[in-house]
């Protein structure tokens, strides 16, 4: 392979590997900080949010969900972006 | 015979999934064809079958089992298996699409050119699979004899024989047809069920929350350690799943892959964010009268819509079931028939292939039914978590590492995987035999595995003399690939 494609390459992967990273790993700590809240915010977490939802249960009922779905579309969209201009 | 409409629905699905795997028989004479349909599927497609392929008989039946007898600490089940998901999608998805291979014991050795890594992919490839079977075969056990009276030796044997059955008689194709029509009918199920358990809380969500209150907060199962173990080896487990990476090679760009991956998200994320409420309202409703946590969603179904209910019910755990298995079959097929058959006897025509792979799914059908039979009485969901312990332990790491960090070498991939396998294989073995309280190992031997790979590949430094070619092959798009001359 030259040297310049090999360049290129490892551009393009350093440059997918921060998104792909920086997404993961705010999604990682969105998951991971429940039972971690739970633990030691117990107080809180079990505070009724609306109606008999607690704070906890929209957390891992809904907000995850919402969460993860935004991170997909973004990502999906993104990425399809670059490929186009690349 | 106790539920005759009941099982004529049960019987009328499987009837359809044996016609499916028959009519598309004759798209299954090739390899290819055999393992991933020729490629052919498009992403809608390919997101429906991925999601029959991926809920089992632990997120139909299991989830909500947990989420009956513990509470919010089986709701953790249903997010963890919804969000390995995007792990999956964001490091891995196009990267495996785009290398192109049958298995994941193709993908790291086409990566790092060596035999031993292909064998340990493969022994990887059939404990994930094999862990994941035995539940299904629990599953279908206890269905069968809630259905029928049969006993359950009986009731694994004839669905085991049945399952095998249509895997051989049409390969992926075949699944990847049945997989859809499957998810279709589970999610339906699982939806239909969770509107009439509403209708006894005038259709009001906060109102069921409020008869079970003390089952909304955590802590009735699992302590601190435990829910943070179990969620960290879910969320990485999907990305280590031999039958779901197989799947992607299905999709025939990168491109598609993601978007199979944005489909199947909204496909089992509102399936998981159903699994609470029906596990929530057997307890509001059931109290403690079920026997077994397994079977708690077809007798909710019942105490909510009568025998038709509990047939739509079981039908769709059945169609969860046969899915899942079938997936499954197909990837541990592939690890002996693939992986192993051909590197036994280099150049074996295409035709002895296809009968060596039939003849493997015949052999892990028999294994599966003989394994279903040992684990009788488990939570479906529970078992299933420990292969995602696996999975995440032995295959996440490895995929990882070599797909991003060029400087991976061929002794650090082995040193990850023997250390995640071995090391998770001895951790849940010693804690189902109580010698510690740590139920998901994924905590210690993911990050042990990442540790191996990294140390032993520094150490050693020989890099495989392709690695810029790999990386170039499965990180770039498609138009480059097009663009260049080969």
């Amino acid at each position: 392979m030259s040297s310049s494609k090999e360049k290129a390459t490892e551009k393009y992967v350093a440059r997918q590997f921060r998104k792909s990273f920086s997404l993961g790993i705010f999604f990682l700590v969105v998951t991971l900080i429940l039972p971690i809240l739970n633990r030691f915010a117990g107080g809180f977490m079990a505070r009724k949010l609306f109606g008999e939802f607690s704070v906890t249960y929209v957390y891992s009922v809904l907000f995850i969900y919402i969460v993860a779905w935004v991170i997909t579309i973004y990502y999906v969209l993104r990425t399809d972006r670059e490929e186009e201009e690349h | 015979m106790q539920q005759p409409i009941a099982t004529a629905l049960v019987g009328l699905i499987v009837a359809i999934s044996v016609t499916v795997a028959f009519l598309s028989r004759k798209f299954a004479r090739s390899t290819s064809e055999f393992y991933v349909a020729g490629r052919g599927i498009n992403a809608i497609q390919n997101a429906l079958a991925l999601s029959g392929d991926y809920m089992s008989a632990a997120s139909f039946l299991g989830v909500a089992g947990l989420v009956w007898a513990y509470g919010f600490d089986g709701i953790w089940y249903a997010a963890g298996f919804f969000a390995g998901w995007l792990v999956l999608l964001l490091f891995l998805a196009s990267p495996i699409r785009r290398f192109g291979a049958y298995t994941i014991a193709d993908f790291v050795a086409g990566r790092f050119h060596s035999k031993r890594l292909r064998i340990a992919a493969m022994v990887g490839t059939l404990m994930v699979s094999l862990f994941y079977i035995v539940p299904q075969m629990v599953g279908a056990g206890e269905l069968l004899g809630l259905l029928l009276g049969w006993e359950y030796v009986f009731a694994v044997v004839i669905a085991g024989t049945l399952i095998t059955l249509y895997v051989v008689l049409g390969g992926m194709r075949a699944t990847t047809y049945d997989q859809i029509i499957q998810c279709v009918l589970l999610w339906t199920a699982m939806f239909v069920v969770m509107t009439l358990a509403l209708g006894k809380f005038n259709f009001s969500y906060s109102e069921l929350l409020g008869t079970v209150s003390e089952y909304t907060q955590p802590g009735r199962w699992l302590d601190f350690k435990n829910s943070f173990a179990l969620i960290f080896g879910l969320v990485l487990g999907t990305a280590g799943l031999p039958h779901i990476l197989i799947r992607f090679y299905t999709n025939p760009s990168g491109r598609s892959a993601r978007w199979t991956t944005v489909w199947t998200l909204f496909i089992i994320g509102t399936f998981y964010m159903m699994t609470p409420v029906v596990g929530l309202a057997a307890r509001s409703l059931l109290g403690d009268t079920p026997t077994s946590n397994n079977l708690v969603l077809p007798l909710l179904a019942q105490f909510v819509g009568g025998e038709w209910m509990i047939g739509v019910v079981i039908a769709g755990a059945f169609a969860a079931i046969l899915s899942t298995v079938a997936g499954l079959v197909i990837a541990s097929t592939g690890a002996i028939a693939h992986d192993l058959f051909t590197m036994l006897v280099p150049g074996a025509s295409d035709k002895r292939q296809v009968m060596m792979a039939k003849l493997t799914s015949v052999g892990v059908g028999i294994i599966a039914i003989l394994t279903g039979l040992l684990f009788r009485g488990y939570n479906v969901a529970f078992l299933v978590g420990l292969a995602f312990a696996i999975a995440a332990s032995t295959f996440f790491p490895v995929l990882m590492m070599g797909v991003w960090w060029k400087k991976t070498t061929e002794k650090g991939a082995l040193a990850g995987m023997i250390v995640g396998m071995v090391g998770s294989a001895v951790m849940i073995t010693t804690n189902l035999l109580n010698v510690h309280t740590l139920k998901n190992p994924s905590i210690i031997t993911v990050p042990a595995a990442f540790i191996a790979i990294y140390l032993v590949s520094k150490i050693d430094g020989k890099t495989p003399h392709d690695t810029m070619e790999f990386m170039h092959k499965v990180h770039m798009p498609e138009k480059v690939h097009e663009a260049e001359p080969e």
